[in-house]
């Protein structure tokens, strides 16, 4: 009898535990880490909106691996070191295997593929959680933004499809381009990154829906 | 419906009086020591009430999810966490006031694995923490593990395992390696045979069986690596050959369909793999041969692959061999079903080696076809007509596969169809006549 209630401590002290100490740390980052902004561009698949949340997709997402040995399989956890650029928005400058001596940095994952010398990564937050409600209106109004541009194909004389490298390559150009007046701001501290605000056109996404919803204003 | 208790009496007591079992006042006496019978309609307004309780909470819930983004952080993340303490206390008070109440315990167990997921995902969309599906659902999985045990509840039993197979198929998704799925089935096994020991042939004992076998149909094709390809075909030959096999040691041989999980699966999924096993894209590029060294493909994990090839392949054997000796006569279907690994096993060995897909072909179309004999012939000597429609039901789902076939001309296929048909027919309306006649 007395084990049965032993464990049923346990049991209660892990269940809550756990998202205690989520919460703990998030709050942590979101009070003491700096912030940066990382600049938001268009979806590829192009299913922006799923369900309760709006995926994310950014331009920062190759960096300078060196010393790195990668498989390209494999998913590797990597530490990549956060600057600031001069553009005020936060650039990857170089990812390594343990974290960076000084400055803040951030857990990404690797695939190992390479990209003019550089390596693919992941950042951690890939997603905005928004209210079942909310989310279509964010699709409604964000949806022409975050789609891909068309690529520019180009035809022959005789109507054949001629994709030239020139223009794959500037269509590749326009996907990664970033998008106007949309990014998130983060907190990063000890390698944790907490997505603090989605930002469009300068203001908070659940600002923006409202203002921009028509004359009944927010529901 | 079971009588309530009083109102039987109610019902008995006048009947002993009658027939002197009793006199009239010890009647009264033992009547006496017994409150007034429920009403009839007791157990219509428990339901009532429950449903109703149901829809007030269901419109609780949609009327905070209606305001979530008025409430502060702080107030979202109590509401987060109620259910979960209020699953833990209904926990507590089923420990200390109703542990003999089997009810009671499977509610407080599958409650509070509910609320441990809820809590979790909800914490991670308040504080948009960023994380992937695979860690929560480990997390989650095995948190709810000790409930299986503290509450001896079942139904908590089957969601974990479908948490373990699901972390599988999700960790096998990202490109990891699925090993830890057999640990972490393993962790559930001393709470399913603890089942089966003290309830054989009873309730629980059938839904954990119908559990462990949907989980592991899955499982097993899951977790495995696969670098050597077409080592499934054994694998799963094996998993239901030995599925079918245990079933005979320790469920009944007859009795409602629920109630034999292992023989059911067993048999539905050795007939299932067999009619895969008559087309030739299972066989082709299979073997040593076309054996995958680039990752994604662990090397390592892939010991799992022949680990559980050769545990559930002897295993089949010791089985089949004490099945059928020393009265195999009639055993039919169980010495079928039990060979199909050492076949799967040949026609995989030999395909790797020759290339040729034909052979393993043309033996499985017969073997399915011979399964389905065998099953309607046990349905014959048993006297079972559902047993019966049964063979003939695998015989059809072999000739509806073959129907796809563009290969067999127009005219056999019709011939065949409607020989079939004739056949369900004919035995159906001779067994109804024999009935008939017997009684």
């Amino acid at each position: 009898m007395k084990r049965r209630w032993i464990i049923f401590g346990l049991v209660a002290l892990a269940a809550l535990a756990i998202p205690i100490w989520m919460i703990v740390t998030q709050e942590r980052v979101l009070a003491q880490g700096s912030v940066y902004k990382f600049q938001v561009r268009p979806v590829d698949p192009y299913d922006p909106f799923r369900g309760r949340y709006m995926a994310l997709d950014f331009t920062e997402d190759k960096a300078p691996a060196p010393g790195v040995p990668l498989d390209r399989f494999y998913r590797q956890e990597l530490f990549g070191k956060v600057v600031t650029g001069e553009d005020g928005f936060a650039d990857i400058e170089s990812l390594s295997v343990k974290p960076p001596a000084e400055g803040d940095y951030v857990k990404v994952r690797s695939w190992g593929y390479r990209d003019e010398g550089k390596v693919r990564f992941d950042l951690p937050f890939d997603r905005y959680y928004l209210r079942e409600d909310m989310a279509p209106k964010a699709e409604e109004l964000l949806s022409e933004r975050l789609r891909p541009p068309e690529p520019e194909i180009n035809k022959d004389d005789e109507g054949k499809l001629d994709v030239s490298p020139e223009a794959l390559e500037r269509w590749n150009e326009q996907r990664n381009a970033p998008v106007p007046g949309v990014y998130v701001t983060v907190r990063v501290l000890d390698g944790r990154a907490a997505l603090e605000e989605l930002w469009v056109d300068g203001q908070p996404i659940l600002e923006y829906i409202s203002e921009h919803e028509g004359d009944d204003g927010e529901e | 419906m079971k009588v309530d208790p009083v109102r039987w009496l109610d019902g008995e007591l006048p009947r002993w009086v009658d027939r002197g079992l009793v006199s009239s006042e010890q009647a009264s006496g033992i009547r006496g020591l017994y409150g007034e019978a429920p009403p009839l309609n007791r157990r219509l307004m428990v339901v009532i009430s429950a449903l109703g309780a149901l829809l007030i909470g269901a419109g609780i819930i949609l009327l905070l999810a209606y305001n979530w983004n008025q409430f502060s952080r702080p107030l979202r993340t109590a509401m987060a966490f109620a259910p979960l303490l209020a699953s833990l206390g209904l926990t507590a008070w089923v420990l200390a006031k109703r542990f003999s109440s089997a009810p009671w315990r499977e509610a407080a167990a599958t409650l509070t694995t509910l609320s441990i997921g809820a809590c979790i995902a909800l914490v991670s969309q308040i504080y948009q923490i960023p994380g992937n599906l695979a860690n929560f659902l480990l997390t989650w999985t095995l948190l709810s593990l000790p409930l299986v045990y503290l509450l001896d509840a079942s139904l908590a039993a089957v969601l974990y395992m479908a948490g373990a197979t699901g972390w599988c198929i999700e960790a096998r998704a990202v490109w990891s390696h699925g090993i830890f799925y057999w640990p972490l089935m393993a962790l559930v096994v001393p709470h399913i045979y603890g089942v089966y020991r003290r309830e054989w042939g009873g309730q629980r004992p059938a839904f954990l069986g119908w559990g462990a076998s949907l989980a592991l149909s899955v499982g097993v094709g899951v977790s495995i690596e696969r670098n050597m390809p077409g080592l499934w075909i054994p694998i799963y030959a094996s998993l239901y050959a030995l599925t079918f096999l245990v079933a005979g040691f320790i469920e009944a041989d007859q009795g409602a369909f629920w109630r034999q999980p292992l023989g059911k699966c067993g048999l539905i999924g050795g007939v299932v793999l067999s009619l895969l096993l008559t087309m030739e894209w299972p066989w082709e590029e299979i073997g040593w041969h076309y054996y995958r060294h680039e990752p994604p493909y662990f090397g390592m994990a892939s010991m799992v692959d022949y680990l559980l090839l050769i545990v559930m392949f002897v295993s089949v054997i010791v089985l089949l061999v004490r099945t059928l000796y020393p009265r195999a006569q009639g055993e039919w279907v169980k010495g079928l079903l039990g060979l199909m690994p050492l076949a799967a096993l040949v026609g995989y060995s030999f395909t790797a080696a020759s290339e040729l897909v034909w052979p393993p072909v043309l033996f499985f179309n017969l073997f399915v076809i011979g399964l389905g004999v065998a099953v309607l012939g046990e349905g014959a000597r048993k006297g079972r007509l559902a047993t019966v429609n049964g063979g003939l039901a695998i015989i059809s789902a072999w000739a509806v596969f073959k129907f796809f076939d563009g290969d067999l001309s127009m005219l056999l296929r019709g011939l065949v169809f409607i020989a079939l048909g004739a056949a369900f027919l004919g035995v159906n309306l001779v067994w109804l006549r024999r009935k008939e006649r017997q009684s």
